[in-house]
């Protein structure tokens, strides 16, 4: 399959066009039949890192099935039949090389609009938020490693988590899997009267601010206005989660099975990613959400292999004494990421498949090695229930824009769009035929 | 003119020249008038400053065409194929036009230059083939067309945008209204703008902002309580005593360890050591060596020993909630046991979060000292100070002794309990003078309720009292009032104290859009700020925090827009201990020392040493500025602003006690300057290694006022063939021209300063300690070299392209320091940067060249700089 990047993006607008149609509509009860609410549906994982992978972390050879792994996808070696290797995807927009989430799932022109020296676009996950999570507690949940803040913004650029909202503001992350931990479970102490208490105070203190809000709007021009955008959002944004929990306030937290998560984990070790994996795959195994993302810092596994500088350095020049270090590095990530879908294995749905086949779990980032931008390491693991082809090292004889790749995953799980960013077309090798 | 006579009262807009003749106000007027020379002040109010508003250029028109120089290239090499005529690939060069407009052309010509990056274009079976030089030549102009386009794209005009206070100011601003410091580690870090943590436009706000601000406001609300007496009263605290059984104990504690399973490490060297997993790293040997060598030393039994880093009892002063805000002394009585390093040992104070201090210790065991340090406590809350010994580093750890086998030679390994500091006792005296506000008498002015129902009115008054302070000036409107007594009545009615219901109700203030946010209501079109606002900002830019007092009292008197007010603000405000959080914060994130913290300093490094390093670059500006002396000494001086510890890094005699000051260098020294600064080489090394690259693009960021481009994706890495230098490394560069267009400066001036090692310490010669090895697929594999050969290091190069040669570090320093102009303009838009809150515009060019040349008319006088930046209209208008 053949495939031809086109020159002319989407604009943003008819996007958003198609966007703002769809989040009018009512909820879906009355649209679908009983069959289809019976169904299971979808859940979608993106997991993002800083700062790419070395070399060598690609298959050497162009075979569809039955590749050489090479030395650091060997550490999913069990788990090539459920996933995709997906080559030669890139960002037309990204051009810096230190940035290696910030548009990852926005696929976004960072300088595209004028007065603006910096603007992002909604990304992916929060697309799929909208139609997979007006059910669920949590619509969405993000995952960070805490920032480790060294050289400039750590390899990932500009941003709280892989989340970007409608506007392109940055969504904040959990950065802590104790954290996460007490949003699934509950912090196990407050009583559901507390809660009530709690979700009154807080909505006592949103009507306030509102207010409050509203008389300083009062004071000020249009355009002074739109500078305060950013803090009504976030009052409404609390409010929407809010209505939530009222929602839910009755319903009890489900009872942990494991311990909570230590309080201190070292960014970015194993530690932290299994300790977030697990939790992870206990969140959509409970249906507390079926959208997550994740970005992972990698300082904490450096420590742990015993390298003994910094990422930025490792993947630049100093990545050549040390090819090892970034090979062990990479594995060490793979490791965790195959423990997590393994994890997604074991667990049975109601129609006997598994967790892993009714999800989509994309992995990769925004930089290949050193400053290359090109051929994104990418994988995408699961069967999105039976919608997506897996087993396979995807090529394409020109780069194929990431945005495409992301559409198809949205439309693979029902998200009812016809295009994301700057996208052109779907992959359909990625897809099962007939779908 | 026109604008200057409106700024000023009529009763002063005719005479001018009284400004430095009448009496000053005690304090401030006196060091201003000192240092800002009669020259500048008729300058400042002749009012080419003060040029008129409707003179900005319109940043919209502001297209960017191509250099000359590119468009005959590309028409030369490109249009053959690229031209009207059946464009190749549908790429048509013709139809872009030679100036770029807008965002689509922008990324049009990016694409252009992307592609010549990557080698991708003229393709090789092309007839016309540029020479190397050519697409230097061309690649380097398109670069520097489109960093500026892409500036003048983003361009607001001059216009900042409303941002909310960041994590310091809010600190400040929370212990300046609660007396105590909020737990600002709970809050979201600061989104970073070219180091900067005050650009309103990148400054993110989200639901999670809200609620740990929220919940942070909350915590300290609770934690603020009756002021302490606070009496002036000496605290004497004995020493823990290490006694000989305790240690003994220890001794065969740590022998049992090694003996049993902890054995495996037992033998390793440190270097092995720091490779081993974190829990498993555990360095028994040392500390059974530490305990054994503890018994020999004088003092044992009698006080605490205490040694560099890496044990040793920690005498801790234990800030209770009993202590007072206010200024302390400590005093420590210390003698050194063994025999100190080279550099000397240091007592160090250790604050949580805070500064760290260091005095050496000169006193023998014989004859013990006592040595005084003032310190300062801001809350009533626990601030621990842990009191270590340190030590400078006698050599650079790259060129550690090693023996036959590998293993540091044993007397390096014993560095750090060769010897120590014997502590006998200590005391802590304050506060020295009574600071009695009391945030708790001020929130509860008329004190408390025994109930919690039916106080309204009463919780009405305490939080429209609350709001007034909280909100800088600013007058508290009805909704957030009512809002607040609305919480305070949901609190009471779930049964919540007074004291407890009435902190919901004040925790709203503290998340209003009034107080995190600094607001400036404005029109559409650029206005002067009104005095309320330039109170606000002048605070915030010197002090981190909000005005005090007398700035609102003369702001809302509409009096601080008189000039003769402004300048004596400015001076008191500059010389007042708050301005430290200027000096050190803004010069912190415009050096962007926070890449200090990215160097992984060797596993046997004192890294002591490196906490002062932080530090001098801040005490240096502060210096130039208290004193008023030339901006130029940034980048060559003939003093330094050291503590005893670098003077002793530094080689210079005599710098004896606690504290920073000026001192005359001898007359051989390579130091002076920035670029000669511990800090500023460390940052541009990996510890391990010097990085040219890192170092010559921050001079050219910092200093030059010409920051190179962000690099281009999609270019590879060079590798070296063989044993490479730094220098031929480099050289590589020259080769390519994706990376030659940009980096013949950068590391010119990289290598240029190649005799200061990667931590800091001048030499002669470098170890080549990398070696590239060509791999059967024709790539290189980088190894370390065993037995490391050294080649002199030459540092000469060119700066401006080949036509300015130097063939010394000080031949280049005097080279840069020739560049003044550039210098200062630089540190002007760094000021627009962390005191505006947003990037520099074109409408700021007129303003940055008057401001330069009057700099340059007082030879670069860094005070008067300051105020004639504070009092320009640039940095008055909104």
């Amino acid at each position: 399959m053949m495939s031809r990047a086109e020159p002319t993006p989407i604009p943003r607008r008819t996007f958003l066009r198609g966007a703002t149609g769809v989040l009018a509509l009512p909820l879906l009860e009355s649209l679908v039949g009983a069959r289809a609410i019976e169904a299971i549906r979808p859940r979608m994982v993106w997991v993002g890192f800083n700062f790419g992978v070395t070399r060598g972390w690609y298959p050497q050879d162009k075979k569809r099935k039955g590749f050489d792994p090479g030395p650091a996808l060997k550490a999913l070696e069990s788990h090539l039949p459920d996933l995709s290797l997906v080559r030669d995807t890139y960002n037309p927009r990204g051009t810096n090389p230190h940035y290696g989430t910030t548009t990852f799932l926005t696929c976004a022109d960072l300088y595209g609009t004028p007065g603006r020296a910096f603007h992002n676009t909604v990304s992916c996950d929060q697309i799929a938020a909208q139609h997979l999570g007006a059910d669920t507690r949590y619509a969405s949940l993000q995952l960070s490693s805490p920032s480790t803040c060294i050289q400039g913004s750590g390899g990932w650029g500009p941003g709280l988590s892989l989340a970007w909202n409608e506007r392109g503001y940055p969504v904040p992350a959990i950065t802590r899997p104790i954290d996460l931990f007490q949003r699934l479970f509950g912090d196990g102490k407050t009583t559901v009267a507390e809660r009530r208490f709690e979700l009154r105070r807080k909505k006592s203190m949103l009507d306030s601010l509102a207010s409050e809000l509203r008389r300083v709007e009062g004071t000020l021009t249009r355009e002074d206005r739109e500078k305060l955008q950013q803090y009504a959002e976030s009052i409404r944004d609390i409010e929407r989660q809010l209505a939530k929990d009222v929602d839910w306030v009755e319903h009890p937290f489900p009872e942990a099975k494991d311990a909570a998560p230590p309080v201190e984990i070292p960014s970015g070790s194993s530690a932290e990613l299994n300790a977030f994996y697990d939790l992870m795959a206990i969140a959509l195994e409970v249906g507390a959400t079926r959208v997550i993302t994740y970005r992972q810092a990698c300082e904490g596994i450096l420590k742990e292999i015993g390298y003994p500088s910094h990422s930025h350095g490792l993947n630049h020049g100093d990545g050549d004494p040390n090819l090892r270090f970034g090979t062990d590095r990479d594995r060490v990530r793979l490791l965790a990421f195959g423990r997590f879908l393994e994890r997604l294995k074991s667990i049975r749905e109601a129609d006997g498949q598994t967790l892993l086949h009714h999800s989509v779990v994309s992995f990769g980032s925004e930089i290949s090695t050193e400053h290359m931008m090109r051929d994104l390491p990418v994988l995408v693991a699961g069967q999105g229930g039976g919608t997506l082809r897996s087993g396979q090292q995807l090529r394409f004889q020109k780069s194929m824009r990431l945005s495409n790749l992301w559409l198809t995953l949205l439309r693979a799980t029902g998200c009812p769009v016809d295009s994301f960013s700057n996208s052109t077309r779907e992959l359909q090798d990625l897809l099962v035929r007939g779908q | 003119m026109r604008v200057l006579a409106s700024l000023l009262p009529p009763s002063i807009s005719g005479s001018f020249a009284w400004i430095v003749g009448p009496p000053h106000p005690p304090g401030s007027m006196n060091r201003f008038s000192q240092h800002l020379p009669a020259a500048w002040i008729s300058l400042l109010f002749a009012g080419s400053l003060f040029a008129s508003l409707g003179e900005e250029r319109d940043a919209e028109d502001a297209g960017v065409p191509l250099e000359p120089r590119a468009v005959e290239l590309i028409e030369t090499y490109c249009m053959i194929c690229h031209g009207d005529d059946d464009p190749s690939g549908g790429v048509n060069l013709d139809g872009l036009g030679h100036s770029i407009e807008n965002p689509a052309e922008a990324q049009l010509w990016q694409d252009v230059l992307d592609t010549l990056n990557t080698g991708l274009m003229p393709p090789e079976q092309s007839r016309r083939q540029p020479s190397t030089e050519e697409k230097i030549e061309l690649i380097g102009s398109l670069t520097r067309t489109l960093v500026l386009a892409r500036a003048r794209l983003a361009d607001t005009g001059g216009r900042a945008v409303a941002r909310r206070l960041n994590r310091r100011e809010y600190k400040n601003a929370i212990r300046d209204l609660l007396g105590v410091t909020p737990n600002i580690e709970r809050l979201p870090p600061d989104d970073r703008v070219n180091g900067f943590d005050t650009i309103g436009s990148d400054l993110t706000f989200s639901s999670h902002h809200l609620e740990r601000y929220f919940e942070v406001g909350r915590e300290a609300l609770g934690r603020v309580s009756a002021a302490p007496a606070g009496e002036r009263r000496v605290r004497r605290f004995d020493t823990p005593l290490l006694t000989r059984e305790a240690n003994d104990a220890q001794i065969e504690h740590y022998q049992g360890l090694i003996d049993s399973g902890q054995k495996q490490f037992a033998g390793l060297s440190p270097a092995d050591l720091v490779r081993l997993p974190a829990a498993e790293r555990v360095p028994w040997e040392e500390h059974l060596h530490i305990a054994q060598r503890t018994a020999s030393f004088p003092g044992f039994g009698e006080g605490d020993l205490i040694f560099s880093d890496r044990r040793g009892l920690t005498p801790t002063i234990p800030a209770g909630p009993r202590w007072s805000r206010g200024e302390y002394v400590l005093r420590v009585r210390v003698a050194n046991v063994g025999k100190p390093p080279e550099g000397g040992n240091y007592l160090a104070l250790h604050r949580d979060g805070g500064e760290s201090r260091f005095v050496q210790v000169r006193a023998s065991y014989d004859a013990p000292e006592v040595i005084e340090i003032p310190f300062r406590l801001d809350d009533e809350q626990s601030d621990r100070i842990v009191m270590r010994c340190r030590q400078v580093a006698k050599k650079d750890p790259t060129k550690l002794e090693r023996q036959a086998d590998g293993h540091p030679v044993p007397d390096q390994e014993l560095r750090f309990w060769q010897s120590g500091i014997w502590l006998d006792w200590y005391e802590v005296e304050g506060p020295l003078r009574a600071e009695s506000t009391d945030f708790y008498a001020e929130i509860f002015f008329d004190g408390l309720r025994s109930e919690a129902g039916g106080q309204d009115d009463y919780v009405e008054q305490i939080v429209t009292r609350f709001a007034r302070r909280a909100l800088r000036g600013g007058e508290p409107g009805e909704e957030l009032i009512q809002g607040a007594v609305e919480l305070y009545r949901v609190a009471a009615d779930a049964g919540l104290s007074f004291p407890q219901a009435t902190r919901e109700a004040l925790s709203l203030v503290l998340v209003s859009p009034s107080f995190l946010y600094m607001i400036e209501p404005g029109g559409e079109t650029r206005a002067p700020v009104s005095d309320l606002e330039l109170a606000n900002r002048l605070a915030f830019f010197l002090w981190s925090a909000p005005p005090d007092a007398a700035l609102v009292g003369l702001a809302q008197a509409n009096r601080l827009r008189d000039p003769y007010v402004l300048t004596a603000q400015i001076g008191r405000m500059l010389d007042s201990p708050r301005a430290s959080a200027f000096y050190e914060t803004f010069t912190h994130q415009w050096l962007e020392l926070e890449r200090l913290e990215g160097v992984i300093l060797p596993f046997d490094y004192d890294d002591a040493l490196m906490h002062s390093a932080a530090r001098e670059p801040a005490e240096l500006f502060a210096h130039l500025v208290r004193t008023g002396e030339s901006l130029t000494n940034l980048v060559e001086s003939e003093f330094v602003v050291v503590d005893s510890m670098l003077a002793s890094f530094y080689g210079i005699e005599g710098v004896q006690g606690d504290g920073f000051r000026a001192v005359t260098l001898p007359g051989d020294s390579e130091r002076g300057g920035l670029l000669s600064q511990l800090a500023v080489l460390a940052m541009g090394g990996d510890g391990k290694r010097t990085l040219p690259v890192h170092r010559g693009a921050w001079v050219m960021r910092k200093l030059l006022d010409d920051p190179p481009a962000p690099p281009p994706p999609n270019v590879p890495a060079l590798h070296p063939d063989g044993v490479a230098s730094a220098r031929e490394m480099m050289e590589r560069h020259r080769a390519d021209p994706a990376c030659a267009s940009c980096h013949q400066t950068m590391d010119a001036i990289g290598l240029g300063m190649e005799n200061f090692g990667p931590l800091g310490r001048w030499r002669d010669t470098e170890a080549l300690t990398l070696r590239a090895v060509k791999t059967p697929k024709g790539r290189y594999q980088m190894y370390e070299v065993e037995d490391p050969p050294e080649v002199a290091i030459d540092p000469s190069g060119h700066l401006d392209r080949g036509a300015t040669p130097f063939t010394t570090y000080r031949e280049l320093r005097s080279l840069l320091a020739d560049r003044n102009d550039a210098l200062v303009r630089g540190l002007a838009k760094a000021l627009i940067h962390y005191g505006m809150g947003r990037r520099p515009s074109i409408v700021d060019d007129p303003f940055l060249d008057d401001l330069v040349e009057r700099s340059r008319a007082s030879d670069h006088d860094a005070r008067a700089f300051l105020i004639e930046f504070l009092m320009s209209e640039t940095f008055r208008t909104k």
